[in-house]
């Protein structure tokens, strides 16, 4: 592997400001922007380190935190015993060496970056900046709510004005009742948060696998996303010519990318074509690559640089880590955290038991529910939602039965297709979602978030003393359209 | 880490309590006239409930006063927290 800085890419480094720093020894240049292991493969280091028991030599396989092989210590301008290259923001003077296995602490400890710590309190704490929550937060920030959003990278999402933003800050943990620790990297210091929420959306993106082949360790061997990570963020080609091994899509546009940036692709092996990598030769970074076809036909690739995705797994540790189950997604070929039955029927179940003995204290009482559309229809794509929302219209009939007793009447309001910020985003991203609802709908239109205040007034009023375990759909005639 | 709601001092941080076991046990009206068997069932034994358990707290770094609350054992969750002199939600 021989990399190098090219002149396309590079949206997170500062051309014009050049700076020295020190590895193993040499001294070396980047820019301002880069992290250590981008600046590493710029001047074409290609060994890091060597692995702690064997004594393998440890090239760079990612660009993140997922990093398993690149490991330094950091001497200047603090001390850091132990620490992945691509984790280090580099700074004017950084000074660093290869360190594999444990970090040492040597006998009169050089000062380390000083850590403060300090609380935070929010409604809501955004952790990564993944998909799908602008629509909540947009929300939160209209009723005044306090918005933290905590970003690994230097850079983080378009959060919009009334969000707090933490970049190069890494959610550690997160613990019972929305608590979370959070540390913040600073050039100067770095900051422990101790945040509590009211509500945590996880939005951590997935991390890339890696495929498992003869000598699949050697320096050379690279994540996918990661050799295109290098190339955007910091215009750093990592190797001359390249052998892209791929299972899935999310490889397409990158050998397009690499010709462009001045590499050559040696050879695409896509295991949907048959075709695998079986191993790699080289001392010490990868000089050729063995390939196998369907037929069993073999190969050998001139190449300094594998490229190889696995697939995606969702990063689901955060998730986890509070008791968040897995499922395995077919379409996605992947685990994926399961917290939507938990979040709707659990929490649904667990309020209104805290109600009840209130209610009952007060001698009557009035509940209501929330369920959807996807309590009375089936969806492919929003199987656990679905089924939640489904469980959401039983529970309120056996609720409405079990404390008919304590004049309590149990009701659920089905909303049908509302004009919401959360609607609103599903409208610009399916397809066609407009036209099919307004074709459905009856009253031609859709809802308003006022129309649900009509039946939720009577439902908690002494006019719907009889009824009760009802499942009332406000749609707009929706779901008896034909 | 928990959120304990203390009824005087509202939702804190888990760390300033401190947990007192079963609440609701009363002592023996007579316990002379206990045998060992039912002085030792009175000193030693406890509900060990899977579900909703009606404990005492103590806000050990806020208010120092006792409490009661209603924990859910498998989940950790309270359910809800009370005053000595109120009673315990059913």
């Amino acid at each position: 592997m021989t990399g190098r800085r090219v002149d396309v890419g590079g949206a997170w480094i500062d051309r014009s400001r050049p700076i020295g720093f020190t590895f193993d020894g040499r001294e070396l240049t980047a820019f301002e922007g880069d992290t250590l292991a981008s600046a590493l493969l710029a001047n074409g280091v290609d060994v890091v380190c060597r692995s702690p028991i064997l004594g393998r030599l440890r090239g760079i396989v990612s660009a993140g935190v997922e990093e398993s092989s690149a490991f330094v210590e950091v001497s200047k301008p603090w001390f850091e015993p132990i620490v992945a290259a691509t984790m280090v923001n580099l700074v004017d003077g950084l000074v660093a060496t290869g360190r594999p296995g444990v970090g040492v602490l040597p006998f009169d400890p050089p000062p380390t970056k000083p850590t403060v710590h300090r609380h935070a309190y929010v409604e809501v704490l955004v952790v990564g900046s993944g998909e799908g929550w602008h629509p909540v937060v947009e929300e939160a920030v209209q009723r005044g709510d306090r918005v933290l959003l905590v970003e690994r990278d230097r850079l983080a999402a378009a959060a919009g004005d009334g969000v707090t933003v933490l970049t190069n800050a890494t959610a550690l943990g997160l613990y019972d009742d929305g608590y979370a620790v959070v540390h913040e990297r600073g050039p100067e210091r770095d900051t422990l948060w101790h945040v509590r929420a009211g509500r945590v959306i996880l939005a951590t993106g997935a991390h890339e696998r890696p495929i498992a082949f003869a000598h699949d360790d050697r320096p050379g061997v690279m994540l996918a996303e990661a050799v295109r990570t290098y190339l955007e963020r910091f215009g750093v080609l990592p190797g001359k010519r390249v052998v892209v091994f791929t299972t899935n899509a999310s490889t397409d546009g990158l050998p397009e990318l690499l010709r462009q940036a001045g590499a050559e692709v040696a050879a695409v092996a896509d295991v949907r074509e048959g075709w695998a990598v079986a191993g790699t030769e080289g001392d010490p970074h990868v000089e050729a690559v063995h390939l196998v076809g369907p037929e069993g036909e073999r190969r050998i690739a001139d190449a300094d640089l594998v490229a190889v995705s696995g697939g995606w797994n969702p990063a689901a540790q955060l998730s986890r880590a509070i008791g968040g189950g897995l499922r395995y997604d077919e379409a996605l070929a992947t685990y994926v955290p399961v917290d939507i039955s938990r979040s709707h029927l659990l929490e649904a179940a667990r309020r209104t038991s805290a109600a009840y003995p209130h209610l009952q204290r007060a001698g009557s009482g009035k509940l209501v529910n929330i369920g959807s559309m996807m309590s009375l229809f089936g969806a492919s794509f929003v199987a656990p939602y679905g089924a939640s929302k489904g469980g959401i219209v039983q529970l309120t009939r056996a609720l409405a039965c079990a404390w008919a007793k304590d004049r309590i009447q149990v009701n659920a309001v089905l909303p049908g297709w509302i004009d919401t910020a959360l609607t609103r985003r599903a409208r610009e991203e399916v397809a066609g979602l407009h036209e099919r609802v307004l074709a459905r709908t009856p009253a031609a239109r859709w809802g308003a978030p006022e129309d649900l205040a009509g039946i939720a007034v009577f439902l908690c009023s002494a006019a719907s003393d009889f009824v009760t375990g009802t499942a009332i759909p406000v749609d707009g005639g929706y779901a008896v359209q034909g | 880490m928990l959120l304990v709601r203390c009824p005087w001092c509202g939702p804190r941080d888990e760390i300033e309590f401190r947990y007192g076991g079963q609440a609701g046990l009363t002592y023996p009206a007579d316990p002379e006239a206990l045998s060992d068997e039912e002085w030792a069932d009175y000193l030693f034994m406890r509900d060990n409930p899977k579900g909703p358990f009606r404990e005492r707290w103590f806000h050990t770094a806020g208010c120092r006063r006792w409490f009661n609350a209603v924990r859910d054992t498998a989940t950790h969750r309270f359910i809800a927290t009370y005053r000595l002199d109120e009673e315990p939600p059913p």
